[in-house]
């Protein structure tokens, strides 16, 4: 586990959220800058308390220098993930012209489809990757993602908005409308009556306009996208999972694994989260309360090693991490956490 | 004799369990479906993961409850043919790649189709209750939102009819939506916010905030020397859980302690909450 920090660049932390991913996100960005790199970490929907821990005031995709204090090698910036403003964002930078620009922000659908639809936020983590990855200046970046019960959903976004954006798809709607009327093709029509019928003229009409007003944008878009999957299948980044050792996590932990191996991306490592620290047994017929919390925490104890020795027979690295009585939210917490898990 | 917690149960159709994952979600829909089969209630549990193959392996199929795994493009496809009618025709226009890609890359089409399945489910009456296992928060909020927003957008058609029909299944009095949390700081202000965010978009029928793997309570007087670490360690958790449950009660909402139980084996989990919820 230890040479993982100096060997990769890239650490996606992915996991079911609830388990600690973003607090162990953060703590990795601390001891990677405390350890001399220049480091950038992104998190998603941090708790308030960890937020302000990393020096945020307010929701911001705007990247933010935390205040390691004195003595610290390296340096550390922070992102949040604000996904409607970012997405904003990647239009403009792709938008031919300002009215080009213009007209998608104000699109009806596309303010529809970024504020209240779902999916967004894999679309949107997977481009910030990007982005960080491109920027030379950080040695190490640690992208915690958004909680997702299984890995297909996250690696998946890249592709599926690639193939949202791929011309075929453009042209298929570009035909419907008289300008392409000679290239109107019986199927199609089929096709495009059946679309009609199920999401109704209106929408048809409007997502056509939307593909039109993007035209020209999609060929930028499919390329950073199969550029996020380049990175992905990167030898330099690592892919980890925030877990636990239960029968439930174990079972969406071999299922996490099979889904990266069909991406072809293999599993860098685990973090075993709050594990349980054993306990002598105290035989008692008069302290009977402290008899009881060593049986309690005993048995626990038991119960996990039991799933720990699944998890150790899955080959990987493990990070053992154990149970805090009250979870990291200040730097020196984070910090604290950060050194034990590399 | 059925408690007030299965007696409510009883009352609906559908019961949403929303949350964070590995808070216990799972757990708490399957206790609840068994909870109310006991009552002779016909259950039925649906949930997300579409891993068909792990699935079938997986230790829960052992309690022999129906188990639905929805995939956005197979409830697609039934809702399409519910006024096609012809299937030949729906391959000929959907199975090719184009549309496909096209379909499983549209924005909040499958939230709105499974949203419509689980609607059809509860229609149907296929099951008397319906337990439904949600995906973890953020997409769950895109459950809960999208069909609000694709009415937005879409102006007339068939998926415009539907949606205003899983708008009215999401307000229903027979429905209901329930939290699951840890007794943890973190995952409290979570719920808050996310009941806050909900809040905003409909008057939504919640039901309960099921605290789950509350610390048993150990009456410590007297910590013996070798339970030392233990013991300060349970104080200091007993603590910080007890500010969790000060502060979900602003959720406002009827609250159900789960304890803490000694395994890590999720049938006898199940069975164990399904024991809590029946007391």
């Amino acid at each position: 586990m230890k040479n993982l920090l100096q060997e990769k660049r890239i650490f996606i932390i992915g996991g079911p959220g609830g388990v600690g991913k973003t607090t162990l996100a953060a703590s990795l960005g601390v001891h990677s800058a405390q350890s001399g790199y220049k480091s950038v970490v992104l998190t998603v929907d941090p708790a308030r308390r960890l937020a302000q821990a990393l020096g945020f005031s307010n929701f911001s995709n705007d990247l933010q220098k935390v205040d390691l204090g004195p003595g610290a090698k390296g340096e550390l910036e922070a992102s949040m993930l604000d996904v409607e403003r970012y997405f904003d964002k990647v239009i403009s930078r792709f938008a031919k012209t300002d009215t080009q620009r213009e007209k998608i922000l104000n699109n009806r659908l596309y303010r529809t489809m970024v504020e209240s639809l779902g999916g967004s936020h894999e679309y949107a983590a997977m481009e910030r990757l990007l982005e960080f990855s491109n920027q030379d200046r950080f040695e190490k970046i640690i992208i915690d993602t958004p909680p997702t019960q299984n890995a297909i959903e996250l690696l998946s976004a890249p592709e599926r908005l690639a193939d949202f954006m791929d011309n075929s798809v453009l042209k298929w709607f570009q035909s419907s409308s008289p300008k392409y009327l000679k290239f109107f093709k019986q199927g199609t029509k089929l096709a495009m009556k059946l679309l009609e019928k199920v999401f109704g003229a209106e929408f048809i009409a409007a997502l056509s306009q939307t593909l039109d007003d993007l035209e020209g944008m999609q060929s930028g878009f499919r390329e950073r996208n199969l550029e996020v999957i380049r990175i992905l299948k990167s030898p330099t980044s690592c892919f980890m999972l925030v877990t636990y050792p239960s029968e439930a996590r174990y079972l969406e932990t071999v299922d996490f694994i099979a889904t990266l191996k069909s991406f072809g991306i293999s599993l860098g490592g685990l973090f075993l989260n709050r594990i349980e620290p054993d306990c002598p047994l105290y035989e008692s017929t008069e302290n009977l309360a402290a008899r009881d919390l060593a049986r309690y925490q005993h048995e626990l104890h038991a119960q996990q090693l039991e799933w720990i020795e699944k998890f150790k027979a899955l080959g990987l690295p493990i990070c053992f991490i154990e149970k805090e009585a009250v979870p990291a939210q200040d730097l020196a917490a984070l910090s604290r956490l950060g050194k034990t898990l590399f | 004799m059925e408690n007030d917690y299965v007696k409510d149960c009883l009352k609906r159709n559908v019961i949403f369990f929303s949350g964070k994952g590995g808070v216990g979600k799972s757990s708490v829909a399957w206790a609840t479906a068994l909870a109310c089969q006991s009552s002779g209630q016909k259950v039925g549990v649906v949930s997300w993961n579409p891993l068909e193959e792990a699935q079938k392996e997986h230790p829960l199929n052992e309690f022999g409850i129906p188990w639905e795994i929805l995939d956005p493009m197979e409830c697609f496809k039934e809702y399409v043919l519910r006024i096609l009618k012809f299937e030949k025709i729906f391959d000929l226009v959907f199975e090719n790649h184009v549309l496909q890609a096209f379909l499983k890359a549209m924005p909040g089409l499958s939230e709105t189709v499974l949203a419509g399945k689980i609607w059809d489910m509860v229609d149907k009456g296929k099951y008397g209750l319906l337990l439904v296992d949600m995906p973890a928060s953020g997409h769950a909020y895109s459950f809960f939102k999208t069909p609000l927003g694709i009415d937005k957008i879409f102006g007339k058609g068939f998926v415009h009819g539907e949606t205003q029909k899983i708008c009215n299944l999401l307000i229903a009095p027979t429905s209901r939506i329930d939290f699951v949390a840890l007794p943890e700081e973190m995952s409290v202000v979570e719920t808050i916010e996310f009941k806050t965010k909900l809040d905003k978009l409909m008057n939504f029928p919640y039901g309960y905030l099921h605290l789950n793997q509350c610390l048993p309570e150990f009456r410590l007087e007297q910590i013996p020397p070798t339970l030392q670490n233990a013991g300060e360690r349970y104080q200091k958790s007993w603590e910080a859980e007890m500010r969790a449950k000060t502060l979900a009660k602003e959720l406002g909402l009827k609250t159900l302690e789960i304890p803490r139980y000694a395994t890590e084996q999720l049938k006898d989990t199940v069975l164990r909450i399904k024991e809590a919820l029946l007391k």
